[in-house]
């Protein structure tokens, strides 16, 4: 068999595992020998089955959905010709070039890393046994697990006979499904079923609480809900699939919910409640790393494990957020950690974003978090009615919240309802991790009309009725 | 007083100069008993007090730090 050492060995060779390995190699002046040990596509979920082709089927989707919805007076509605095999094409040569271009070429130029295709599981704490045609044991100085995660399906009655599709195999469709429905309206459901919906589909959501996206503020939830539901979607919350089966008009999900069940006749079902971490084959015992009761590996703010000489990072990490950014960012933490650099993870200030239209963001706390931990706080909702930019727009359905520590006015958490959601959050990133004030937002210049003087206006509304306010008063 | 033998991985040496430089920044900290650099094979056998400093103490030196061009890994400590 063959044996090979390395510096560093990386289980993975997705985001967070080419974040630590161009780290690593940049750091060294690509001196050190980097293995990188994965299965399936590299890239991992983000490139291949995550944000990019997500996103790419949205903004095709609100191409063919805004021209038939207007926002203004004498613009007529239009009905683009949509030919959504040719869309779903376009999506996967895009996939192809983006996998090429940020993963496939990029690490051609670091002869220092070997990609080694199989799957790894541990031996001891610094050798991994892979598991390939040529197969072979690889060891490492220092190793970094991040595998990241998958899809799970639920156990329900009748559902693996009826099939249906998650967001692994959703790419594969070359039809539009005229009717869908999604089980788990968290963020992919919801990205995927508005995506549906502005195609054309008929799109029914089941979700098991009681509000969307309950992660952030309740406001922006219930807005998204009635957005939604304006369009045309069909939302069951506290709501639950009791059986699916094939029927003979395609197939059905039976709805249960406080009314009783139903039955929904649909041509697909999508499986959107969750995913498991990519820890079970590691064999992490015999490496002594510790996981939660939900497989997820625990690491302390510096990506080091319960093993020394073993880091963690990306979406098989015990986290409230599973971002691609943050993958990336605990891959440089645990590389920099590894070398002498102290460094640590901030989730306090890390945003995250839903990719509806209109989108929504968040930053820090929530009103509601802040106040259990700390018994007060200070907030304010700013109605996209109120920002000349989106009444001019016709987006007014939005809103910005803002919540501040009521001892010093510094701004520890900022959410979003509004186009470009995902690019104005930014401003919130820099105010919590910063510790900014409602001060420093009012005085820092924005552009007007804008999306992002929302912020300010939110910011204002500390101080003032902004609803009252002429747009020109500082 | 116990001593400790580490093996580190020293990266971006080049040449005899560079092993020096490695060496008497390793042996100008306290605890650091010995400090044998190989600049072909890029590695530092080093002996330590384990109770004045510790394998991973050696990669926050100075010689190391975030303004040094060389960088080093901890490969092995008993």
């Amino acid at each position: 068999m063959v044996s090979r050492q390395f510096d560093l060995v990386i289980l993975g060779w997705g985001a967070a595992a080419f974040s630590a390995a161009i780290k690593a190699s940049e750091l060294t002046s690509g001196g050190a020998t980097i293995a990188m040990i994965g299965k399936g596509p590299i890239g991992g979920t983000c490139v291949n089955v995550g944000c990019v082709p997500s996103k790419y089927l949205l903004e095709a989707s609100h191409l063919a959905f805004n021209p038939r919805h207007p926002r203004m007076p004498g613009v007529g509605a239009v009905g683009p010709k949509l030919n959504f095999g040719k869309v779903m094409d376009g999506l996967r040569a895009y996939v192809d070039h983006a996998r090429s271009a940020k993963y496939e070429e990029v690490i051609r130029h670091y002869p220092n890393v070997t990609l080694i295709e199989g799957l790894g599981s541990f031996l001891d704490e610094r050798t991994v046994k892979v598991e390939c045609p040529s197969g072979g044991e690889v060891s490492g100085s220092q190793v970094i697990i991040a595998t990241g995660s998958t899809p799970t399906v639920p156990k329900i009655d009748g559902l693996k006979e009826a099939g249906y599709l998650t967001s692994d195999t959703l790419w594969n469709l070359n039809e539009l499904p005229r009717r869908v429905a999604i089980i788990g309206g968290g963020a992919i459901g919801l990205e995927m079923g508005q995506a549906l919906l502005h195609f054309g589909a008929e799109v029914t959501v089941v979700e098991a609480l009681d509000s969307l996206l309950p992660q952030g503020e309740p406001e922006i939830g219930e807005a998204l809900k009635e957005r939604l539901e304006g369009e045309g979607m069909r939302i069951h919350l506290r709501a639950r699939v009791g059986s699916a089966g094939k029927s003979q008009d395609g197939k059905y999900v039976e709805v249960i919910t406080h009314a009783g069940r139903h039955q929904v006749t649909v041509d697909d079902i999508i499986v959107a409640t969750g995913r498991r971490p990519n820890t079970g084959t590691l064999n992490l015992e015999v490496a002594r790393v510790k996981t939660d009761e939900r497989g997820l590996i625990i690491t302390d703010r510096t990506m080091r494990t319960s093993s020394p000489g073993i880091y963690a990072a990306g979406d098989c990490v015990s986290k409230t957020l599973f971002l691609e950014t943050l993958a990336a960012r605990e891959g440089v933490v645990a590389v920099s950690n590894m070398f002498g650099q102290e460094a640590e993870i901030d989730h306090r200030s890390a945003t995250w974003a839903v990719f509806t239209y209109p989108q929504v963001a968040g930053v820090g706390l929530t009103e509601k978090e802040f106040s259990r931990k700390n018994g007060s706080c200070s907030f304010r909702t700013l109605s996209l009615a109120n920002l000349t930019k989106a009444s001019i727009m016709g987006e007014t359905d939005g809103l910005v919240k803002i919540t501040v520590n009521p001892k010093d006015n510094k701004i520890v958490g900022m959410h979003i309802f509004s186009p470009s959601a995902t690019d104005i959050i930014t401003e919130g990133a820099y105010a919590v991790r910063h510790g900014y004030t409602v001060e420093d937002i009012i005085a820092t210049s924005h552009v007007f009309p804008s999306l992002s003087e929302g912020v300010k206006l939110a910011a204002q509304s500390f101080i003032r009725d902004v609803s009252k306010m002429s747009c020109c008063v500082e | 007083m116990t001593s400790k033998n580490v093996e580190l991985r020293v990266f971006v040496m080049t040449c005899d100069n560079c092993a020096r430089t490695v060496a008497q920044g390793l042996r100008s900290q306290k605890g650091v008993e010995e400090a044998i650099v190989d600049v072909r094979a890029g590695t530092a056998e080093v002996t330590i007090e384990d109770s004045v400093i510790t394998p991973e103490d050696l990669l926050r030196v100075p010689i190391f730090g975030e303004r040094s061009h060389y960088k080093a890994l901890v490969k092995r400590a008993e």
